[in-house]
């Protein structure tokens, strides 16, 4: 099979390559130069497969920074995607002609010696220039003109926010596969289920393969639980919102700027999260070079796209779960303990142990996951630490405990939880979803009890 | 480049900084936050905040029965204003909606 040479394997070692058959068929720019992709790529994924790690440069000592977990959790793989700022670039699926452009970035400029050199040992902004007062004062102003991440959108939507309602009796949040397995449970069992998972259909099924329920909303991303107000909200995660589903023939509505976004008010009965797990980093040093990846977000970058690797990949890490991501990727296995440093500026290029140093185009870490418990707290769950991060307290079917709500601002007295809230997954004991459906079906079926007697 | 560690990507918060933060006598995850920013960029504490438990916990400033997080607060994604001021209008008519 003849594969296609690109100038960019020419000019620099890419982590990654076409799979099999595999032809880019699309092109999007980056900073202005032409990027080639496959239908199946995220903008991460094609970035990186072209070798441009670099996305923008970090707040206080303006070192380079790229994609880091590739799951929709971190915040460094944020760019500009056709004039919108902040957009997730590893969930985010490529189109023609997408106009990509790095934040913060400054060109070819490079801050980061220069701030090396004056703050060695590193920046208290506390103390920094705090006296003479005049010299404070050019210093706020320096400050303020930094800490801003990316710039306004080229232009406001065509017209005002969307609102939709959502009354389901069941929201689960959530689509891997124990939200997808509890999901369609309840929709066997003759329930009103909504089913919101922040990734694409393409994403999902990379995932795990097994069929999506039809209660699923893709691309919707659940960013808040309000329990005195009884309703959770969401937004498209996505740079573009559902185009096509809606023309904005709304009067006064522009055409020439992004479609109005809408936002998601849902009033649920019960809740089941399926939120799974972070990938927290690890601090070894040069931890936030770019190409420095999660070995999870890895795996499924490949998956999604069917590319492959084009070169060596260090995974840092330690116990089974390293191991078997270092076994899936063909890479080397070094212990955190181990690793002196990771060796790059604006790419990767080695991780140095005390005896040996190891080239590598990524860096893939392992870390134990931490159960996402965000959503979790915000609907009033209490939290245990579990050893490699937080997870609601459960009974043993998965119902979680809940807290009165209380209104963080006004004086009305604590209120009866609005809905009963259930975890699975990775947010208890890895139940694939199957016990928590039965447990909640078990629960609705009891005879119709006031709440507080619950 | 300096060999930095970091503990949290999004504000800056290296190592190094946290043992400043411990010696001190900041050594809980809400007075981290407070003093470092850490947890408080784009990811809201996503990738740093079970890490620094993590390490607090190892270093004997925290108890793992009493480990908490700080306080996860709306948004947990990123969202635009332009969405959010949906909240305060009247349900727009929504075609999708209606035929749905």
């Amino acid at each position: 099979m003849r594969r296609p040479v690109y100038r960019f394997e020419v000019r620099r070692a890419t982590p990654l390559r076409d799979g099999p058959g595999q032809a880019p068929a699309l092109t999007l720019h980056f900073d202005g130069a032409p990027v080639p992709a496959d239908p199946r790529d995220t903008v991460a994924s094609a970035l990186i497969a072209a070798g441009e790690l670099m996305t923008s440069r970090s707040a206080k000592y303006r070192r380079p920074r790229g994609a880091y977990c590739l799951l929709g959790d971190c915040g460094t793989c944020l760019v500009r995607v056709d004039g919108q700022p902040n957009v997730r670039a590893c969930l985010t699926p490529v189109r023609d002609g997408m106009q990509v452009a790095s934040q913060n970035s400054y060109g070819d400029l490079d801050p980061t010696a220069l701030i090396d050199a004056v703050f060695p040992g590193g920046i208290d902004h506390h103390h920094l220039v705090v006296r003479p007062r005049l010299a404070n004062s050019v210093m706020q102003g320096v400050a303020r003109n930094l800490t801003g991440f990316g710039v306004l959108p080229d232009r406001a939507p065509t017209g005002p926010a969307w609102r939709e309602e959502h009354v389901p009796e069941v929201l689960v949040v959530g689509a891997g596969r124990s939200g997808r397995v509890a999901a369609a449970r309840l929709l066997a069992a003759g329930l009103d289920v909504l089913l919101l998972d922040r990734r694409d259909r393409a994403d999902l099924l990379a995932w795990d393969p097994a069929p999506l329920p039809a209660a699923l909303r893709p691309g919707l991303g659940v960013f808040a639980a309000y329990p005195h107000e009884g309703l959770w909200a969401a937004a498209a995660a996505l740079a573009d919102d559902a185009p096509g589903d809606r023309s904005d023939a709304r009067s006064g509505a522009r055409s020439d700027g992004p479609p109005a976004p809408t936002l998601h008010i849902i009033r649920p009965r019960h809740v089941i999260l399926a939120l799974g797990a972070h990938q927290p980093t690890i601090p070894v040093a040069g931890n936030d070079i770019p190409g420095v990846v999660s070995a999870r977000g890895l795996r499924h970058l490949l998956a999604r796209t069917g590319r492959t690797l084009a070169g060596p990949v260090v995974v840092i890490g330690a116990g089974a779960a390293a191991r078997a991501h270092a076994d899936a990727l063909g890479a080397t296995l070094v212990g955190p303990d181990e690793v002196r440093r990771i060796v790059g500026r604006r790419r990767v290029k080695a991780v140095e142990t005390s005896s040996s140093r190891l080239p590598a185009r990524l860096v893939a870490l392992a870390p134990e996951p931490a159960p996402a418990c965000e959503l979790a707290a915000q609907a009033g769950a209490a939290l245990r630490w579990t050893g490699s991060g937080f997870a609601p307290i459960c009974d043993p079917d998965g119902r979680v405990q809940l807290r009165a709500a209380e209104h963080p601002l006004a004086d009305d007295p604590p209120a009866t939880p609005p809905w009963t809230l259930w975890a699975t997954g990775a947010l208890h004991e890895h139940d694939a979803g199957e016990a928590v459906a039965a447990a909640l079906l078990r629960q609705r079926a009891r005879p119709v009890q006031k709440a507080s007697h619950d | 480049m300096s060999e930095r560690r970091f503990v949290c990507r999004c504000e800056d918060v290296t190592l190094a900084e946290l043992d400043h933060c411990l010696a001190r006598g900041l050594a809980t995850v809400e007075e981290i936050k407070r003093y470092t920013g850490l947890g408080t960029g784009p990811c809201q504490g996503k990738e740093c905040v079970a890490l620094l438990c993590r390490i607090l916990i190892e270093r004997g400033a925290q108890d793992p029965a009493t480990a908490q997080p700080f306080t996860a607060r709306p948004p947990l994604e990123p969202v635009t204003f332009a969405t959010l001021a949906a909240a305060s209008q009247d349900a727009a008519a929504d075609p999708a909606e209606a035929a749905g």
